[in-house]
């Protein structure tokens, strides 16, 4: 390659790359007071809530919020179990009113027994210190001691709304029992979605058997009345989370007897528009109104309030339900408190670290081995993160996590070790005498089917995985995936190009290398 | 002699690895990984009040607490001011909790009578204030999906890549690789099970995924090496067993150093990341390391044998009088025509 080619070709790629690493790392307030603030591609990147960053110039949003990792755990409440707190309050509640009544009053004996039949109507439950209270009737049998039936029924109710959790795939959510007969979730947030979650947090307490209805409220809805020996599978097969560039869905897809039963009901929507109601329990999750009749076995349901995860929750919830064994048991949304990133508040600055560091120590190493090829590692090892960055950010299913940063910095250590190797490999042909140029082109063609077939191997092992795999390992293998066809891409092509644009400069070759040739013996 | 050493050392490699496999397998059946980390079972000491206390009554309100637990005999991990949240916006609302986690041998009893102590005394000294304190004990859940997925995702993605393998170096090596390979992520998520590793659900996959890549990379530069020993002129008429010894051995810096690259990879992100992010990357070392004791003693002696099988049969066919090889036979026949 010739000087002036080369220089206008470095000049070039250092321009784009200045921009691409500041387009990656810049965070600064601008705009009148400083009241906007320009966000780079890593601070715009979805994050694993387990990563916290309590550092000033993390990201904010829309709305003015700072993401900071962490998430929601809310306590779901079993009809006829509540807290000893709610117990307490209530109690204390009723003797305030008492004790403020003149007992010649003829509303004090009332009173009275309002204070008395509300501590009647509960039992600690004395294995778990009196954390819960229950409701004597509901709960417990004559023996004072929880029913089998309520045991069953809230294991059912627990397996339900653990099936809806697990199916969200989102990665850190959890699900515990707490105290025995409450339940906990843990739902971890994603930027801009706190709606979404305190939806999803409502939506999820819904427990109870699925069913369909028409009319125009859904509570005076005409319901689906199954015949004696059928199940709702007889109408419906599954539901399912959609998206498109259009926006989220949820699949309803229905077996035969299950488009004719809505297509009766939607057959005069034309004339005057039908609402059709899906039910969990008693709860409609779907109102869908129809104006013209609808014959068809899958239903595409949009909501303008549906975001991915809105539309995952209602097809899950509709989902678990109707594979869910007869469980009436409701749950109540409790207290709802807000978690702190539970792998520290600075895991995502740290992390950011490690991979400087790892960066430091290669290219101080190829500096330090090769001299001037050291400048073209460099380029091609910026041009590989910044390329990273704008995928993790670009592609919406990608988050920054442990997984994505191990990924990153697996697919930079083979772009480095595949450069190694290349760089090797033009040094061994050098040695022997070949010139600079041809050394080059000998080294490349001797390492590029090996090199090639590392990274399609990888990458077929990688994205083979994500399609298959959930939530953690998901995220990995594709980051590595995509890592591996750009580390490939890199070596073979992009380093290339930089040594030889770089070389083009130096006068003595061997040298700018650090290069050399073996010296023949001279007998 | 070396051929001896190199035989018996695969003999004791499978025999620690095999041990260590079933090992793990019935553990993980008995008792599952250690999941420590993501506190299936804690108890939390949870002191619920409002914004007369919030308003700089906090630390007060957590001596007492801790007094509570010094008379009760009670250490805790960790200690969070957090806000109560309204249910239907996520909005924040004026009450608060102070919330102690308690891991380990907690004693519910203990920690009952804590709670006690601090009602008792939060009437007195927090008077007109709401302050109620409770005990609770939480067990968690496992999402059992994401597991056999995984594992499923892991192994389909290598027998793919070992498909490309095998046309790219032949049955012998992808055979001999996919191997390795299976016995890399199944001693990786054994590992874990035997030593009782705290480790965050899910992840053993994870590093029997990172093993699994570790064993294709070293995999192929053993394999890189080999088809280049077998195109190499000096070792015509070399028996293949041979071949394999030598490149085996010869393979041992490169793929040591590619184990080391993985290897540092890895040590500097988790001791420079936060202790809970170390704790899902550290361990994923063990994925980096393990190829190395397959791809150094099991794999080169499993290819041997294969690759002997191959040699004879095609021996077999060359020897045949008349044969030319099908593409050959292919083109002097359309020659002809």
């Amino acid at each position: 390659m010739g000087k002036i080619k080369s220089a206008i070709s470095l000049a070039l790629i250092t321009v784009l790359l200045a921009g691409l690493c500041f387009m990656c790392t810049a965070v600064f307030p601008h705009g009148t007071e400083n009241i906007k603030m320009f966000n780079n591609f890593v601070a715009m990147t979805e994050k694993d809530p387990k990563l916290g960053n309590e550092l000033p110039g993390a990201y904010v949003a829309s709305d003015g919020r700072r993401y900071i990792g962490g998430g929601y755990t809310a306590v779901y409440y079993p009809e006829g179990v509540i807290s000893a707190q709610e117990y307490t309050d209530n109690l204390a509640g009723l003797r305030d009113v008492l004790e403020h009544t003149d007992p010649s009053d003829k509303s004090y004996a009332d009173k009275q027994s309002a204070v008395d039949d509300y501590a009647e109507r509960y039992t600690p439950y004395t294995e778990g210190n009196s954390t819960v209270y229950f409701e004597t009737e509901k709960v417990c049998g004559e023996d004072g001691e929880v029913t089998e039936e309520f045991k069953t029924e809230f294991a059912g109710a627990l397996a339900q709304l653990r099936a809806r959790v697990e199916g969200l795939h989102l990665s850190g959510a959890s699900v515990s029992v707490r105290d025995g007969y409450t339940v906990e979730v843990l739902m971890p947030t994603y930027q801009g979605t706190n709606s979404t979650i305190a939806y999803a947090l409502n939506t999820m307490a819904y427990t109870g058997t699925f069913s369909m209805g028409y009319g125009s409220d859904a509570d005076s809805a005409t319901k689906l009345e199954l015949e004696e020996g059928e199940s709702i599978s007889s109408y419906i097969k599954s539901a399912q989370a959609r998206s498109n560039t259009n926006g989220n869905y949820v699949e309803l897809r229905f077996t035969d007897k299950g488009r004719r039963l809505i297509s009766g009901w939607t057959s005069g929507a034309a004339d005057s528009a039908v609402t059709l109601f899906f039910y969990v329990g008693d709860n409609a999750v779907i109102s869908l109104s129809a104006q013209e009749h609808i014959n068809q076995k899958t239903l595409y349901v949009n909501s303008s309030s549906y975001d991915q995860l809105a539309a995952t929750v209602v097809a899950e919830t509709i989902d678990s339900s109707l594979n869910a064994g007869k469980t009436e048991l409701a749950f109540t949304l409790g207290e709802v408190v807000r978690e702190g990133a539970s792998f520290g508040d600075l895991a995502l600055i740290l992390l950011c670290v490690g991979v400087g560091v790892l960066l430091l120590a290669e290219l101080v190493f190829f500096f330090v081995k090769f001299r001037g090829i050291g400048l073209a590692n460099l380029y091609t090892m910026l041009i590989y993160l910044s390329l990273m960055i704008l995928l993790v950010w670009a592609i919406p299913f990608l988050h920054i996590g442990v997984e994505t940063f191990l990924a990153i910095a697996l697919g930079g250590a083979l772009l480095a070790v595949c450069n190694y190797v290349t760089y090797e490999s033009a040094k061994k042909e050098y040695a022997l005498g070949k010139t600079m140029t041809s050394s080059v082109k000998a080294g490349y063609k001797r390492c590029f089917f090996a090199v090639f077939d590392v990274h399609i191997a990888l990458a077929l092992l990688a994205f083979i995985a994500y399609f298959i795999s959930f939530t953690e390992l998901a995220a990995f293998a594709f980051t590595f995936g995509l890592a591996a066809v750009l580390s490939g891409l890199c070596t073979l092509a992009v380093s290339r190009f930089h040594w030889a644009a770089f070389m083009s400069f130096a006068k003595d070759k061997g040298k700018f290398c650090n290069f050399k040739r073996v010296e023949a013996d001279d007998e | 002699m070396n051929k001896i050493k190199n035989n018996k050392l695969f003999a004791v490699v499978l025999a620690i690895s095999s041990v260590v496999i079933i090992a793990g397998i019935i553990l993980y059946a008995l008792l599952g990984f250690n999941l420590l980390p993501e506190r299936p079972e804690k108890y939390t000491f949870e002191v619920h009040y409002d914004v007369n206390i919030a308003l700089g009554k906090e630390e007060d309100l957590a001596k007492l607490c801790e007094d509570a637990f010094k008379e009760n005999g009670i250490s805790y991990e960790d200690k969070e001011f957090i806000v109560y949240m309204d249910g239907s916006s996520l909005a924040e609302t004026t009450d608060s909790m102070l919330k102690y986690t308690i891991r380990g041998t907690a004693d519910g009893d203990a920690l009952a009578k804590a709670a006690e102590a601090v009602n008792a005394s939060a009437k007195t000294q927090f008077d007109g204030a709401t302050v109620f304190a409770s005990m609770h004990k939480l067990e968690g859940t496992r999402f059992y999906e994401y597991a056999w997925r995984g594992a499923i995702a892991v192994a389909v993605g290598a027998i793919v890549a070992y498909i490309y393998i095998c046309i790219r170096y032949g049955v012998s090596v992808a055979v001999a690789g996919i191997t390795c390979c299976a016995h890399d992520a199944l001693f990786t998520a054994a590992f874990f099970a035997v030593t009782r590793f705290p480790v965050y659900a899910g992840t053993p996959l994870l590093f029997a995924a990172v093993a699994a890549l570790a064993s294709i990379v070293l995999w192929l530069v053993f394999a890189n090496k080999l088809r280049d020993a077998f195109k190499a002129p000096e070792n015509e008429g070399v028996p293949s067993e041979e071949i394999i010894r030598r490149t085996a051995k010869e393979a041992r810096k490169p793929m040591l150093i590619s184990a080391a690259v993985m290897g540092g990879v890895i040590v500097v992100l988790g001791a420079v990341a936060a202790s809970g992010a170390s704790l899902f990357l550290l361990p994923a070392i063990v994925g980096a390391a393990v190829p190395l004791l397959s791809t150094f003693f099991i794999g080169p002696e499993i290819c041997i044998p294969l690759r002997k099988m191959f040699d004879k049969r095609r021996e077999k066919k060359n020897s045949k009088p008349g044969y030319i090889g099908k593409k050959k036979k292919a083109s002097e026949n359309a020659d002809a025509e």
